[in-house]
């Protein structure tokens, strides 16, 4: 068999190989909706828990209550995250470049958010427009490299919010933030997942 | 015949194999047999004669109770496979 591959079949057997080759960027969708509703929900939680204790005078418990339904939701998405990609089968299967470097970003992003609400607090300052840029550079280069149009639009959104979160008061920024998720991660999470049954992206 | 092409390569599961590995960080036997259609016999062998050459690094690991095998290309991979697509271009190149 070895001997009779003409120059002709070998380049068939290249075109077929690489074309077979899915990007399996879809599977992004998993991680835009399960962090784009965790953090929705936590920075409303947080925006009614700092109002309610505001309201009751018990300004002492602001910052540990709001802190902790933060990391109630982050806990709670990183907990979903672990349990489903433990169970994919596909997971480990493959990876192409893309997801290494899409994977690299978003951890990249993590650390530089985790730095961002730590730089913040110590300037006694709300770390919400520095996370909210972070998460518009990432957000655009991961949609840049997978030509997805809406994560890039997602980012612009991110970016103005930033811009306007600078602008406004600790619990307001918390709406803003809210806001921008459902725009630049809810909404790109649901497009590709959409995509799904149609044509790949 | 066509003897100036890389006989590592010039064969129609070791050509696949590679052509996969080469647009891809890393692949697993499950996903390569998926994608190539070949037994687990013939494949295990053209994985081991590609690994034996220094093209591609084979990881073995346990995931679970099973065993998952881990395929990479090499730099030495990279050029060959590079150098056997400029071969063929030759060949197939109005003269």
């Amino acid at each position: 068999m070895e001997q009779t591959l003409t120059p002709e079949e070998s380049l068939q057997i290249i075109q077929k190989s690489i074309s077979n080759l899915r990007n399996n960027m879809r599977e992004g969708s998993f991680y835009y909706l399960t962090w784009g509703w965790a953090l929705i929900l936590a920075s409303l939680s947080s925006y009614f828990v700092i109002e309610h204790y505001i309201k009751i005078e018990q300004y002492q418990k602001i910052n540990i209550m709001s802190l902790l339904t933060w990391s109630i939701f982050i806990a709670a998405a990183l907990v979903v995250q672990f349990i489903v990609r433990s169970r994919s089968k596909k997971r480990d299967r493959v990876m192409t470049h893309l997801d290494r470097y899409v994977k690299i970003i978003w951890i990249l992003a993590g650390m530089l958010m985790g730095l961002m609400v730590f730089l913040s607090l110590k300037v006694n300052t709300y770390p919400t427009p520095f996370i909210l840029g972070v998460t518009a550079m990432a957000t655009a280069v991961s949609g840049l490299m997978c030509r997805f149009h809406p994560l890039v639009f997602g980012s612009v959104v991110f970016l103005i919010a930033a811009i306007v979160a600078i602008y406004l008061q600790g619990t307001q920024q918390l709406l803003v933030f809210a806001v921008a998720m459902a725009f630049g991660y809810l909404i790109p999470g649901y497009l590709l997942r959409a995509s799904k049954n149609g044509n790949n992206v | 015949m066509y003897k100036d092409l890389d006989p590592i390569l010039h064969s129609q599961l070791r050509l696949a194999v590679v052509s996969i590995l080469i647009n891809v960080e890393k692949a697993d036997f499950a996903y390569l047999k998926e994608e190539t259609g070949a037994s687990s016999g013939n494949l295990s062998v053209q994985i081991t004669r590609l690994k034996e050459a220094g093209y591609i690094e084979v990881k073995k690991k346990f995931k679970g109770n099973y065993p998952q095998t881990s395929c990479r290309i090499t730099n030495l991979g990279r050029e060959r496979f590079e150098a056997y697509v400029r071969a063929i271009s030759a060949y197939l190149k109005p003269k």
